[in-house]
């Protein structure tokens, strides 16, 4: 329950700060949120660090470095200072450790919200979706499977996939964006909301952990039957972003600018890194 | 400013900045707009009896402005030459194209004449990591000055809809989508695959697609590697590779492809929609989209799953294919994915057997409604200027169904009846286009449609490098190689002449060919003996003449010619054509054999044989109109003070 709760709240943070950004391709909202983890991610390293002591281990390894280049010609120095330079860096491992730790917990609630968001194509609303439901062990018998839904339609066949426990099938969207899918008796919601305003898509269902729904937002929760199936999928496409020439998936996009911006933070806020 | 004044202007602004924005205003400014409808092999002697049957109502009412006018073609009679004709208003010693495919004379390795792939002028190799400073690019090898660039120079918007023969799309003013001579992702002109485990369907054939053997292990999982293009960031290029998972329900006859995270169910019979592929050239960062659509043929007793060949994505092109570049994802924002190679419809499957006859009929009209869907959004979007939209099916239909009219083709007894009326369907549904645009026309539009050659039977098959080596003109020493391709079987110092190309024959000149056994000032005479040889010709089977004309090419031609330009062109008579065999430099045992490929229909033959096509609003003044007429003919329609060079101005009376 707590879990939902956190994971509801932090939904409607993340709602509420890409509203700005609804009406712009989802890169925007994208860049947006990496300035904020960056600029986030250096605030909470400047806090749970011991600024003064990484200031006096960055001298300290910057003349390491300088003694190695100064030294070139004498061997037994350079092997010196290069011991001391391996020493230092495991320090400043150690000095990191505890920020890295802190910053792990909001970054790992932002990844799937992000995950959420910007991670898959909201395909077309014209075409079929696909649907695989996991049984907990095996696949019922082929006549004993009921599948049916509000607001949208079933499109034969029904593959099963004895191996996996799996069933897949296609739906049609008959009117709006939310229906409801029930699979012997397990009912959930499915549909996705648009990319476009970076909402979250919602990619499948899973009753098996409340603490899953904290790090995967896109995953509902489905009300169970003991004959239906434990979880399920909607089949959408990954997306990838043009920028810079590259193709680059969401993951990439964030890694890459919530760091040039924490740089860059760190620059104009003075944070010893 | 008075209050009165300032309130006024208030009022009107917004009108006008809306008028500005829906294109009123421009609609008002420039008053004329001239729809094209590029009919590929729309042939003058079907569509008149087709006209005459009563079902193509809309032809015969644009019939009525300007006649039933047969188009003179290009020689050859080829697609990329005639739409090159077309776009420059001159024939191929100005643009270029001779052929499907040129020769390095040296070499004589062939290559696709239209266009080429220059790879990356500087590369940083680290490992078997290659990264390029400069991206590799595409040319298109056509030369001279597209007629259109006279009118967009006028300001006059231009849009060309699949356009022939413009890959990559030129980067003028105008709006354009490369039609044919795009290729598939892996550069070719269209590779299908096609993953069996029927040991029957094997094949090491590579010709217009490849069959890939699968393997059920028991777990009802088939593991397809799908090739995709070339990864030129690796050494050696090695091809890029995604695997799809194919899972096979038996009883409810259907399957799960599983593909990069997305899941696909068809039953047997059906067809997916189109999916996206991304291939990785480095992981996360450097990839390239292509899309393909499954058709699950068969799953019991053997698994027969066909891909079509990869196709550019026009969300994300990896090549370019359209001007302006957000042109294509635009359309495929609104219309969804669709088949942007130059071939669509896959005729090698046919004559391959992947397809049978219906199941190619079934995705030749996949790609007629693609096409069709395409040309209704952009005339909805028509405002002014000049609108060309190409339609390929006719063509490539007729290639694989003349047989059903044409009861003297071989294969026309063993054609099921109910394929009968395909083409007369066909032309059907390309009145129903012509009809839309007749319906878009007010008093500022004209419609014409044109084509850029008709048809023809294809019901024997000439081995033209067989026929010079049995008339003395080539010398065959491995008589074992002689079904190989590129003259496997071939003693080129005592050969004079080769056949390559569908219509093209090379003297084996001394110092152009590599190995040239003909001194250059031998090669006039031997031409004329090549000519008058080859005119004289027959069939045994039917003692018809099988060349009705052998130009020699500087002489019609008689500028400049490029080294790789033939140095005859063989103008076949109706019913022949050059063999597949021959096009590629083999020598089958005989000389002439009946063509028993679906691919039954042809129009690259004489010229004169199988003229196109003009339907027109405005009537032609002058006699005998030609395809390299109607750029200037077209410009003319403007009132523009410079017309494109090339070619008369037909819909004038003196034809200036």
């Amino acid at each position: 329950m707590i879990f939902d709760i956190i994971g509801s709240a932090l939904t409607w943070v993340l709602d509420t700060i890409l509203l700005p950004f609804r009406c712009l391709p989802p890169i925007w909202g994208l860049l947006f949120i990496s300035l904020l983890t960056g600029l986030g991610m250096i605030s909470i390293f400047r806090l749970t660090s011991n600024q003064e002591k990484i200031s006096r281990l960055r001298k300290r390894m910057l003349g390491e470095v300088f003694g190695i280049l100064l030294h070139v010609s004498s061997p037994k120095t350079v092997i010196g200072f290069a011991g001391r330079l391996i020493g230092s860096n495991t320090l400043y491992l150690l000095y990191i450790l505890k920020p890295l730790l802190v910053i792990a917990i909001p970054f790992m609630l932002i990844w799937g919200q992000l995950d959420a968001r910007y991670g898959s194509d909201e395909g077309d609303q014209n075409a079929y979706v696909t649907i695989t439901v996991r049984y907990e062990d095996s696949v019922p018998k082929r006549d004993d499977i009921t599948v049916s839904g509000r607001g949208i339609e079933v499109i034969p066949p029904v593959v099963m996939v004895d191996t996996l426990s799996q069933v897949s099938f296609r739906i049609a969207f008959e009117d709006g964006i939310i229906s409801s899918l029930n699979v012997n008796g397990t009912a959930s919601i499915v549909g996705s909301t648009g990319l476009w305003n970076g909402a979250i898509v919602l990619r499948g269902f899973d009753g098996s952990n409340s603490l899953k729904r904290l790090f995967c937002p896109w995953v509902g929760r489905p009300v169970l039957t003991d004959a239906g199936p434990v979880s399920g999928w909607y089949s959408l496409h990954a997306v990838r972003y043009g920028i810079l020439g590259g193709h680059w998936s969401w993951l990439a996009v964030f890694l890459v600018f919530s760091s040039v911006f924490a740089i860059a933070g760190a620059k104009i806020f003075n944070v010893k890194i | 400013m008075k209050r009165r004044e300032f309130l006024r202007l208030a009022a009107l602004s917004p009108a006008a900045l809306l008028a500005l924005k829906t294109g009123c205003a421009r609609s008002q400014i420039s008053a004329k707009r001239v729809i094209v409808l590029g009919i590929d092999g729309l042939d003058p002697f079907l569509l008149r009896s087709f006209i005459h049957e009563g079902v193509m109502p809309n032809a015969a009412r644009l019939m009525n402005y300007g006649g039933l006018n047969k188009l003179g073609t290009s020689n050859p009679p080829q697609s990329p030459v005639a739409w090159s004709n077309f776009i420059t208003g001159f024939g191929p010693d100005v643009h270029g194209i001779f052929d499907f495919i040129h020769r390095k004379p040296t070499t004589i390795e062939p290559y696709l004449s239209t266009s080429r792939v220059v790879g990356p002028g500087r590369i940083i190799s680290i490992s078997d990591w290659r990264l390029p400073l400069s991206g590799a690019k595409v040319e298109l090898l056509r030369k001279g000055e597209p007629f259109w660039n006279k009118l967009t120079d006028e300001g006059i918007p231009v849009k060309l809809v699949k356009l022939p023969v413009d890959f990559p799309p030129d980067k003028g003013k105008a709006i354009i989508l490369s039609g044919l001579g795009t290729p598939d992702m892996r550069g070719s002109q269209g590779s299908f695959t096609f993953f069996t485990d029927d040991a029957r369907s094997m094949s090491n054939s590579t010709s217009g697609g490849i069959v890939v053997a699968v393997r059920d292990y028991g777990d009802n999982c088939y593991r397809c590697v799908i090739k995709g293009p070339e990864n030129s960031m690796r050494a050696g290029n090695p091809d890029m590779e995604i695997e799809a998972e194919v899972r096979v329900d038996r009883v409810a006859n259907a399957v799960r492809i599983d593909i990069q995270g997305t899941s696909h169910v068809l039953s047997a019979g059906e067809w997916s929609p189109w999916i996206r592929m991304r291939f990785d050239a480095i992981p996360n960062i450097s990839s390239v989209s292509a899309i393909g659509r499954f058709y699950v043929k068969e799953i019991t007793p053997n698994l027969k799953l066909y891909l079509t060949p990869l196709n550019i994505d026009p969300l994300d092109p990896a090549l370019p294919i359209s001007t302006p570049a957000s042109y294509s994802s635009d359309l495929a924002r609104n219309l969804g994915g669709f088949y942007t190679q130059g071939f669509p419809e896959d005729t090698k499957a046919l004559s391959r057997g992947v397809f049978s006859d219906e199941e190619y009929l079934q995705q030749a009209w996949i790609v007629l409604q693609e096409r069709l869907d395409l040309f209704h959004h952009e005339l909805s979007r028509f405002r002014d200027g000049l609108f060309f939209f190409y339609f390929s099916s006719l063509d490539l239909n007729l290639h694989m169904f003349y047989r059903v009219l044409d009861p003297n083709s071989p294969l026309y007894p063993t054609t099921s009846p109910r394929f009968k009326g395909a083409i007369r369907e066909l032309y059907i549904q390309i009145d129903s286009v012509i009809g839309n645009a007749l319906e878009a026309r007010d008093a500022n539009t004209e419609v014409i449609v044109l084509s850029d050659h008709g048809f023809a039977p294809f019901n024997r098959s000439f081995n033209l490098n067989t026929w010079l080596a049995s008339e003395g003109y080539a010398t065959i020493t491995s008589p074992n190689a002689r079904n190989q391709d590129m003259f496997a079987a071939i003693d080129w110092s005592s050969t004079a002449a080769y056949g390559l190309g569908l219509n093209s024959l090379f003297i084996n000149i001394a110092g152009r060919e590599e190995n040239g056994s003909v001194a250059p000032e031998q090669v006039h005479d031997l031409l004329l003996r090549l000519k008058r040889d080859l005119e004289s010709v027959t069939d045994p089977a039917s003692g018809r003449r099988v060349i009705d004309n052998a130009y020699i090419t500087s002489e019609i031609y008689p500028g400049p010619l490029p080294a790789y330009a033939p140095d005859m062109i063989i103008g076949y008579a109706r019913c022949f054509r050059s063999s597949w065999e021959t096009t590629l430099g083999s020598f089958p045992e005989e000389v002439i054999t009946d063509n028993l490929d679906p691919w039954s229909g042809t129009h690259c033959i004489d010229p004169a044989a199988v003229p196109g096509v003009l339907l027109s609003t405005v009537p032609p003044g002058v006699a005998n109109p030609n395809l390299m007429d109607m750029g200037r003919s077209l410009a003319g329609l403007f009132d523009i003070p410079v017309l494109p060079p090339g070619g008369r101005n037909i819909f004038s009376e003196n034809g200036s």
